[in-house]
């Protein structure tokens, strides 16, 4: 397991593969509530909103340049790509198709909050939770 | 050669790839080392932002609203949750915990077949599994997903499910900041450390470990008595089923996982285990819970035997109230309902009620070689409060 080589033809195909094998419905597993009340605390729900999507793109932000600074680094290396050609490049019809899935996990994970917001509000299952929690509370502390 | 940031945590990759680890690529592994270094920034740069907000300002004002000096951490959490830093400080420390979940379930979930292959060629029924599909969940754990963890411990999502284990592996490196080691298993050390240092002819031959999840902590206890027999138990079978391959593919073969629940040991014998220990595992239990462990582990416990429980410290009197305060964060904000509470109590007054005596009795530092440095990540270093007891030998022997 993990003996292949980043950069490797199979490494490649098999990461695209698991970028275009995100269903939607495995996108609602991955952003799925933990059971239990969530505090608020922020004045509004919009800020807590903008904090998670703020720490969220602070996170890719910090991972797309670890990986242009990969990039660079092996291209420097290696002296492969004359580097004005990313300037003039315009991905093919299966590139195009690749690059816009990634960007919508891309979007899912930097929106967690919000969807697990309509999650909640659609499964109305915190009340419910709370209510549980507070039983075993109670029954403990009696 | 330019050195590391001396707040970095070490990169994610030095974590050890034995043969249950998920496969992950570039962009995984920078994920995992950004929450690494959030956390990090949190709890040394801003941390102390929120001592010095209470100081001068929150503290001022509460007093003036009390007419007297606050009685309670209650008193303090209710007035620093009004305070601008501490709020934000808080709401992005809870969306590390978030996003770590995040990147591992994004990592785990979409190999989780292929996961549950690599676990059934690992696992042997008939030698270091022993599940129990009967067995009730109890409540402290069905009605919390605890540390924010969607589904926790028990949640399987295909038959022969692994990924709640390997969900739970990968992340603990970046959340305690490698601090846990590059198996996690620094508690575990710490223990066998421990022993040596005071109890250095202690030779247990046969063990049990309450609440084990996927045996990190237990596996090193493993390997320094070779010819034990370890039992480690947990109520959840997809991370037993995980904690059983993971050892195979460490080459340990000493530990029997068993799908059980430490309210009821009634399967084994009174007597019949040298050491029982716990890590971490009572802040996750109600209290009604901790008394009936605390009951079947006096009983399976032999005469001359050790139990050893890894806590974080209670809150005792000397405690100041703002310590008190931010130790009790994850309690509010990190899905541990029972945290707050377990540590109001007087643990050793517990285990008096369950049938050990005074002289039995003992509190201990339990502390592994690497602690970090620097300001202290409550509840996320590799030094913990041990709970102990040694059990009076019976007369004659």
């Amino acid at each position: 397991m993990g003996a292949e080589q980043p950069g490797t033809p199979t490494a490649h195909k098999k990461q695209l593969a698991k970028v275009n094998d995100m269903s939607d419905d495995l996108n609602h597993l991955i952003n799925k509530n933990a059971k239990g009340r969530r505090p608020q605390f922020l004045n509004t729900k919009a800020e807590e909103h903008l904090m998670s999507m703020t720490m969220a793109l602070m996170q890719e932000l910090a991972v797309t340049r670890e990986r242009l600074d990969t990039l660079e680094r092996l291209v420097a290396q290696k002296g492969v790509l004359d580097l004005p050609e990313i300037e003039t490049y315009r991905p093919d019809a299966e590139a195009e198709a690749e690059r816009q899935t990634a960007q919508q996990k891309l979007i899912a994970t930097v929106m967690r909050s919000m969807e697990q917001e309509i999650h909640a509000l659609s499964e109305q299952e915190t009340p419910e939770v709370n209510q549980q929690l507070q039983a075993v509370n109670d029954d403990r502390a009696a | 050669m330019t050195k590391a940031a001396k707040s970095s945590p070490p990169a994610w990759h030095h974590v050890e790839q034995h043969g249950m680890f998920p496969d992950h690529d570039h962009d995984d592994v920078a994920r995992f080392n950004f929450v690494a270094s959030m956390n990090k920034y949190l709890a040394q740069t801003l941390g102390a932002g929120n001592e010095l907000a209470y100081d001068k300002r929150v503290l001022p004002a509460l007093k003036k609203e009390l007419r007297r000096d606050p009685r309670s951490r209650h008193e303090i959490r209710e007035a620093m949750n009004r305070d601008p830093f501490h709020s934000v400080w808080s709401a992005a420390k809870r969306n590390t915990m978030e996003q770590r979940q995040q990147i591992s379930r994004s990592i785990v979930l979409p190999q989780a077949d292929d996961l549950k292959e690599r676990a059934d060629a690992l696992i042997s029924e008939a030698r270091n599994l022993e599940l129990d599909p009967d067995l009730a969940l109890p409540s402290y754990i069905a009605s919390v997903d605890h540390h924010c963890m969607p589904g926790s411990y028990h949640t399987a999502l295909i038959e022969g499910d692994v990924s709640a284990g390997a969900n739970y592996d990968m992340g603990m490196f970046a959340t305690t900041g490698g601090a846990m080691g590059q198996l996690t298993d620094m508690a575990g050390r710490a223990v066998v450390d421990w022993l040596k240092a005071n109890h250095p002819t202690f030779a247990p031959k046969r063990i049990l470990d309450i609440g084990c999840t996927i045996g990190h902590t237990t596996l090193p206890i493993a390997e320094a008595f070779p010819d034990a027999e370890v039992i480690a138990i947990d109520v959840a079978a997809p991370v037993l089923r995980y904690a059983a391959a993971r050892a195979a593919s460490l080459g340990i073969d000493n530990v029997r996982f068993v799908q059980a629940d430490g309210e009821d040991l009634s399967r084994f014998e009174a007597g019949s285990f040298d050491m029982v220990y716990t890590s971490m595992f009572l802040h996750e239990t109600s209290n009604a819970a901790l008394r009936n462990v605390m009951a079947e582990v006096q009983r399976v416990l032999a005469p001359g035997g050790l139990t050893l429980h890894l806590e974080q410290p209670s809150y005792t009197e000397d405690m100041p109230l703002y310590e008190q305060f931010i130790r009790d964060w994850d309690a509010h904000n990190n899905n541990e309902p029972f945290w707050s509470r377990l540590h109001d109590l007087n643990i050793l007054d517990v285990m008096q009620d369950s049938g050990f005596s005074e002289p039995e009795l003992f509190t201990a530092r339990v502390a592994a070689a690497t602690v970090l440095e620097g300001p202290e990540d409550h509840g996320r270093g590799a030094a913990w409060h041990a709970y102990g007891a040694q059990k009076t030998a019976s007369e004659g022997e």
